[in-house]
């Protein structure tokens, strides 16, 4: 546990350069900049297999290589700190707990892609780590870590950190850089991706948090050590904040594909007294719920894909038969139809009408039919929509309609011979 | 430029093959297939947010949008499968969430596409049963009302007042299910007032106060026909209700301009049917004009002549450049033929007139299209203010800039829209146009190689100086340089120049330049007319020394200027004003004046009581555009037809009609069955005009001159510097404004909403230094003489210039300027100032 | 012959004990069938306002062409019609009707309704021409009856 990002990661004053450099840290940066090439460091990526950790799980090295190697437009390294996923709180400790790490990871991507401008996109809630990333960026700054000619080695890179305005969906990355551009926070269209006309029509690259806090450990270690963990597809480790109704929750670094099991019972000390395992969202609330069936299946990109959901941002939450799924789904719905953009017809009515239904059935005034009314808006919704937000609104209603259809059922039974729907819709 | 790369794919079972990058729906609709649209439109880029196109991919998986999906070798799409039929009817259905069912009251009840495609995808009746959010009705301003209830936030407007129209005027509101369309700042809108916006919505959400519900679309004659202000010829369909004209609205995909209008073709549909419009011919009895009987006036109108040409005096016509090319044709045979006199012109405003030979040069280049406007490498703009006076090669220019980054280069003495996102300005002062363009000339001959005409041009040029060029102009070396690399750097180009050099003292001179500069730069070189048919006047040779096809004439007749002096020193027996006002438009009023009354017979043809209708012995009342069947010739040279859209009004008479009469009242043999034989004549005199009746409008192709090869290198003259501007004044320039089109708008009473009367447009720093607020009205005093009017901030004018739109009687801007130079130096004092709250 | 002469006039004894068929219009009138369709009734909301929004769906499902409308809008103290629209001109042509009834089918407001007059007689053919002050029920008609035939209870507006 804790084997590579969060290794050491409470280490007092670990925030701090001196402190961070005297448990090694810069070194990858000194190493790549004098004796690795930009493409060597890409194909190191690559061949360690990291895949983002922000939710879609692609491979970074991939992602690095789409940038064109020359460009007439500035190319940009872009990280996406906004961390707004309910049930994921990793990125969080990071940046408070070890920002340079952070920094030293854009240092790396910006000299592989060969960009000499970055930006740290982090949400606007975190004030006081955006103010803990500036004083470590400072910090190195002084030191010459950022700026002109990092190291002596001629390589310049500026750091702009910029803070969101509270918009969930300024994690999905075009829209992110929209909002860096200074637009309204809304997906672009995809193609151009933005590793080929991203921020300002350059080159961009955006990676999440926890995703480029790897890349010093793969350059100090090499990839083979990186691929010690974990499995095949999915090498590495992988932190999973884990929330709700267990003794020991919070953050964890694991290889990927622990079972999900060991990671409840041994890890976090198994269910609070009086609480029963009801449900476990795995990924994040944007992902399809599980009952708990479901609790030996390892935690790796593939296998939770294969049980029908997704390990997305490894915010695995957890719920006890304490708790309503009719009343958790509406909190979730509810959060997808104020977080939705509006730009898109799908998800900006239809995670309104669901939320409409929920309600209702949620109030005791649920109307037979009502379960298909909302199976089929899921399917309207699903897919249909323009970024990933509709499939993250769609996914756990649906999944936590089939995995708990009992529990919809009686709420509607207990409503038959009650109110009209005109009445129920108006609060 | 390369062939794009052909790729074939399968839509519905059958194959298309269209260029690389071609959008699915364009391909669709090569096939006849049509997907439904909202947020997709053509002028824009694709945004792919309103889902309704969704289209089923192979392979896929899940449906795609057709809006923003390219075609792909080999790609197979379905349009009606199973998952693409459910996937539109899902969307639909969440559409239709929050859109009210008021369609009988709406406006764009029966030409609404979420109507339309509801009726095709709908489900019938919504499962939605909860409250539908609702918002109050407002109005931003005179021309657009927001019903934010209807509104699917397609952000077709938003994207068209931004991408398009450079006004980013309307916005997008708080987010999701919230989302709503809003002006900048919440309340009216600030812009062009183009009402582009209420065109592209799919949806009843932006209606037009002026036509609010005046009609439904079914109840409307609508006839297709061409604008009559300026010369891009925009094809607009003219809705008449119980013999009024209540709307006027662009044809979708259709005609140069597609879904384009500016303010005032949208607007302009008023003056037809206007009840001040001349109902009857007059005859001047007693010092005053008086209602009179057709044969009587035309009687007197031939004896007038008849006596003119046995004095031995001059028949003299000047002509409107708004008449149809069958007018003007005819006006020039009745001249020419009839009373045998090669005196006539169309050209009332220019100081100085192109002579024939230069305009025959002009005519040897070859047209350019509005449309190629899109895949051009790069523009110089001179003289010209395109976003005011010729919308559509203004939007046109400004879309490129917006989304390609065309390199375009602006020289006008004002820092005009086009200037402010222009990649280079050249803002010269006014008046020194030639010097201006001799330095651009020497920037761009210096660059060229040495084969040519620019080998030519570089001796030429070799010889200025550039401190003369650059004081004289008031611009540096640098610039003109910096303007002829940003020309040079797209591959095709296109130099426009229009009214401002057209106006210029020393024009004969700066055409040349523009010339050079065309052969120089290997550009295309399109003059933008004033006129809906400047064009066509030109064309038919309503001029003193060209025949109808550029032919010269054997003995050249008198210009405007010329014309006017000899009928005031007495020797004109007939002037003929057809639609022609040079009271209004003449530089020199004074002389226009005396002219007509010193000139032994006048007779007008006219819409409307003008000063100088008023002064004519006979009178006779004139059909307009929308009364009348015709054709006009546009600026890239397309012969369209003109259709008339509503009944005559009174005794009036097209203006062809009244020139045979008065033809055969003189004994001529002329008798034409219709329009069809008149225009059969043209055609055969007038080897141009081959199209002409037969594929008329948007589809005909421009005219060529025949056998025409390109002129060669012009010697340019030296101009004189302008001086600079009297202390305590400022320097004014005229011109026609975005609102107003020449001196027929003032009857529209939504452009008089627009811009209620006579108007200075000065700079703020200019109108801080003259202690003028925005609504003072103030007194100009220049070198023709005084004027009152209201002073407004910013507009079209420019630092150290100010604008004096020229669209009102009893305002005209040749009362305030002098003859000599298109701008003067005006002394302005405020006669009351603007009651602010 | 005598025979069919006598048929024909056994008949004419027998029909002589019958009552008369004839009414004495106009002191007397005939009762109309529930289906009769008569001139024209705008209707009112039970606050007085016009349930006619000049929508001209009318005047479009017309066949006669017998319908002319001019709508304007609803002004802050010039109220006629709840929504925003209502009609400034109603003109039905009584010359013209064929009293065919679609004009009511097409009404979404069911403001136009057909009653059971029919005497329209009149010395001059512009009296044929009623206008919406003729067409529209006053108070004294009595509000909150609009719908003739359909029984419907129509929704209140404030």
């Amino acid at each position: 546990m804790n084997d590579i990002v969060f290794k050491g990661i409470d280490t007092p004053n670990l925030r701090q350069l001196a402190v961070y450099e005297a448990n090694g840290g810069y070194a990858a940066v000194r190493k790549a900049l004098k004796d690795i090439k930009p493409d060597e460091l890409i194909e190191m990526v690559k061949q360690s297999g990291l895949r983002g950790r922000g939710g879609a799980g692609f491979p970074t090295g991939m992602k690095w290589s789409f940038v064109p190697k020359v460009s007439a437009e500035p190319k940009y390294v872009v990280v996406n700190a906004d961390e707004s996923e309910p049930g994921t709180f990793k990125d969080r400790e990071l940046m408070e707990k070890n920002p340079h790490q952070l920094l030293e990871g854009i240092i790396l991507a910006a000299w592989a892609i060969g960009s000499h401008k970055s930006f740290i996109y982090i949400r606007g809630e975190f004030a006081h780590i955006a103010k803990i990333l500036e004083a470590a960026a400072l910090e190195a700054e002084a030191r010459g870590y950022l700026g002109k000619n990092i190291f002596g080695s001629g390589f310049d890179l500026d750091l702009v950190i910029h803070r969101g305005a509270g918009a969930y969906i300024c994690g999905e990355e075009t829209a992110l850089l929209d909002s860096l551009e200074g637009f309204r926070g809304q997906p672009r269209l995809k193609p151009p991706f933005p590793a080929v006309k991203g921020l300002y029509g350059g080159p961009t690259i955006v990676n999440n948090v926890e995703t480029l806090s790897f890349v010093p450990f793969i350059v100090n270690e090499g990839p083979a050590a990186f691929r010690k963990f974990g499995t095949e597809k999915s090498p590495g480790t992988k932190i999973f904040s884990v929330s709700g109704p267990v003794k020991k929750p919070g953050n964890y670094e694991l290889p990927l594909g622990t079972p999900l099991r060991k990671l409840l019972e041994e890890i976090c000390g198994g269910m609070l007294g009086g609480h029963e395992l009801l449900a476990v969202i795995p990924g994040g609330s944007s992902v399809p719920v599980w009952n708990k069936d479901y609790l030996d299946v390892p935690l790796d990109f593939e296998s939770v894909a294969a049980k029908g959901s997704l390990l997305g941002s490894g915010g695995v939450i957890v719920m006890s038969s304490k708790t309503s799924m009719v009343a958790a789904t509406l909190n979730l719905t509810r959060f997808y139809r104020h977080e939705s953009c509006g730009k898109c017809t799908p998800c900006r009515e239809g995670t309104y009408w669901m939320e409409k239904v929920l309600g209702r059935i949620h109030r005791g005034l649920g109307m037979p039919g009502d379960l298909e009314l909302l199976l089929d808006l899921c399917s309207t919704l699903e897919g249909r929509s323009f970024c990933a937000l509709g499939d993250a609104a769609a996914m756990p209603v649906r999944s936590s309609i089939l995995m708990f259809r009992d529990e919809y059922e009686a709420r509607i039974r207990e409503a038959a011979g009650g109110k009209t729907p005109e009445t129920a819709g108006s609060r | 430029m390369t062939e794009p790369k052909m790729v074939t794919c399968t839509i519905d079972g059958r194959t298309v093959t269209a260029p690389e990058g071609t959008l699915l729906t364009d391909a669709a609709k090569m096939l006849g297939i049509q997907i439904p649209i909202f947020c997709s439109h053509h002028r824009l880029k694709p945004l792919g947010a309103c889902r309704i196109c969704l289209i089923e991919k192979e392979k896929t998986g899940k449906p795609v949008i057709a809006c923003a999906e390219m075609v792909a070798e080999g790609a197979v799409f379905h349009t009606q499968s199973e998952m693409a039929l459910k996937a539109r009817k899902g969307i639909m259905e969440y559409l239709l969430v929050n859109h009210p069912l008021d369609c009988p009251i709406c406006d764009e009840g029966g030409e609404c596409d979420l109507q339309d495609t509801s009726y095709e995808h709908g489900i019938g009746s919504s499962r939605f049963v909860e409250m539908k959010r609702s918002f109050d009705i407002v109005d931003l301003g005179p021309i657009v009302v927001l019903d934010r209830n209807r509104c699917i936030v397609c952000a077709r407007c938003v994207r068209y007042c931004n991408d398009i129209m450079g006004d980013s005027a309307l916005t997008i509101e708080e987010r999701g299910f919230h989302s709503q369309i809003n002006t900048r700042d919440g309340g009216e809108l600030e812009c062009q007032q183009c009402g582009n916006c209420i065109e592209v919505c799919p949806v009843g959400a932006l209606t037009s106060r002026p036509y609010r519900f005046k009609a439904r679309p079914w109840d409307l004659k609508q006839t297709e026909t061409v604008c009559n202000f300026c010369s891009n010829g925009c094809t607009f369909h003219l809705g008449r209700r119980e013999g009024t004209l209540v709307r006027a609205r662009a044809k979708k995909s259709h005609g140069v301009n597609r879904d384009f209008l500016c303010a005032r073709g949208r607007y302009g549909y008023e003056f037809p049917t206007s009840p001040e419009r001349l109902h009857f011919p007059r005859i001047r009895q007693g010092g005053s004009l008086q209602r009179a009987e057709w044969s009587d006036a035309l009687g007197q109108a031939v004896r007038a002549i008849q006596a003119a040409r046995s004095a031995g005096k001059a028949v003299t016509a000047l002509a409107s450049a708004r008449l149809s090319n069958e007018d003007l044709y005819l006006l020039q045979r009745l001249v020419r033929e009839v009373a045998a006199s090669p005196h006539l012109d169309h050209r009332l405003e220019q100081r100085a007139p192109l002579p024939g030979p230069l305009l025959k040069s002009l005519a040897a280049f070859p047209a350019l299209p509005v449309s190629a406007i899109a895949t051009l490498g790069s523009a110089l703009v001179f003289g010209e203010d395109v976003n005011e006076e010729q919308p559509l090669y203004g939007t046109s220019l400004l879309r490129e800039v917006h989304y390609r980054r065309m390199p375009v280069v602006v020289a006008h003495s004002r820092r005009v829209r086009l200037m402010q996102e222009a990649a280079s300005g050249l803002p010269y002062r006014p008046g020194s146009e030639l010097a201006a363009a001799r330095g651009l000339l020497k920037s761009l001959a210096a660059h060229q190689g040495a084969a040519g005409p620019a080998e030519e041009v570089r001796k030429m040029t070799a010889g200025w100086s550039w401190e003369a060029l650059a004081s004289g102009s008031g611009l540096t070396e640098a610039q003109f340089e910096k303007a002829a690399a940003t020309l040079y750097s797209g591959g095709s180009r296109a130099i426009y120049f229009g009214s401002q050099a057209l106006r210029a003292a020393e024009a004969p001179d700066l055409v040349r330049a523009l010339i050079d500069m065309a052969l120089v730069s290997g550009a295309s070189l399109v003059p933008l007319w004033d006129r809906s048919n400047s064009q066509g006047a030109l064309d038919m040779g309503v001029l003193p020394d060209l025949l109808p096809g550029y032919e010269a004439a054997p003995a050249p007749g008198w210009n405007t200027a010329e014309i006017l002096r000899r009928s005031a020193s007495g020797e004109v027996g007939v002037l003929i004003l057809a639609g022609a006002d040079p009271l209004a438009h003449f530089p020199d009023r004074k002389l226009a004046e005396n002219a007509l009354r010193k000139a032994d017979f006048v007779l007008s043809l006219d819409l409307f009581e003008t000063d100088a209708s008023e002064m004519a012995h006979v009178s006779l009342p004139l059909r307009s555009y929308a009364e009348s069947d015709g054709s006009v010739t546009n600026s890239e040279r397309r012969v369209q037809a003109l259709r008339s859209a509503a009944n005559p009004v009174g005794e009036s008479e097209a203006g062809w009609r009244i020139f045979e009469r008065l033809a055969t009242g003189l004994g001529s043999a002329w008798n034409y069955a219709d329009l069809l034989a008149l225009q059969e004549e043209i055609r055969a005199r007038v080897p141009l005009y081959k199209v002409l009746g037969r594929r008329m409008g948007p589809a005909a192709t421009s005219w060529a001159l025949p056998g025409a090869s390109l002129p060669g290198a012009q010697p340019v003259g030296e101009g004189k510097a302008p001086a600079a501007a009297a202390a305590g004044t400022l320097r004014v320039e005229s011109g026609n404004s975005i609102f107003h089109h020449g001196m027929l708008s003032q009857h529209n009473k939504v452009q008089l909403k627009l811009l209620p009367g006579p108007t200075l447009f000065l700079a703020a720093e200019d109108a801080a230094r003259l202690r003028l607020a925005e609504g003072d009205l103030a007194l100009l005093e220049g070198p023709g003489g005084k004027v009152e009017a209201r002073v407004k901030i910013g507009g079209p004018s420019g630092p150290g210039v100010g604008f004096y739109p020229d669209h009102f009687a009893g305002a005209e801007a040749n009362r305030l300027f002098g003859p000599e130079s298109p701008f003067a130096d005006i002394k302005i004092s405020t006669l009351s100032a603007a009651v602010h709250s | 012959m005598v025979q069919e002469l006598l048929k024909g006039l056994g008949i004419t004894f027998r029909r002589m004990f019958n009552k008369p068929v004839t009414l004495k219009y106009p002191d007397e009138k005939m009762p109309m069938f529930p289906r009769f369709r008569g001139r024209h009734h705008l209707q009112r909301y039970d606050n007085g306002l016009e349930r006619c929004v000049g929508c001209k769906l009318c005047a479009a499902a017309c066949p006669a062409d017998a319908i002319y409308i001019e709508s304007d809008e609803n002004r802050p103290g010039h109220r006629v019609s709840p929504g925003e629209r209502y009609a400034s001109t109603y003109e039905i042509n009584m010359l013209r009707c064929i009293f065919c009834g679609y004009c009511e089918e097409a009404c979404p407001e069911d403001a136009i309704v057909l009653g059971k007059d029919y005497e329209f007689a009149t010395y001059n053919r512009e009296a044929m021409i009623y206008t919406k002050e003729q067409l529209l029920d006053g108070p004294e008609k009595g509000f909150g009856e609009p719908y003739i035939r359909s029984g419907a209870k129509p929704p209140s507006y404030a």
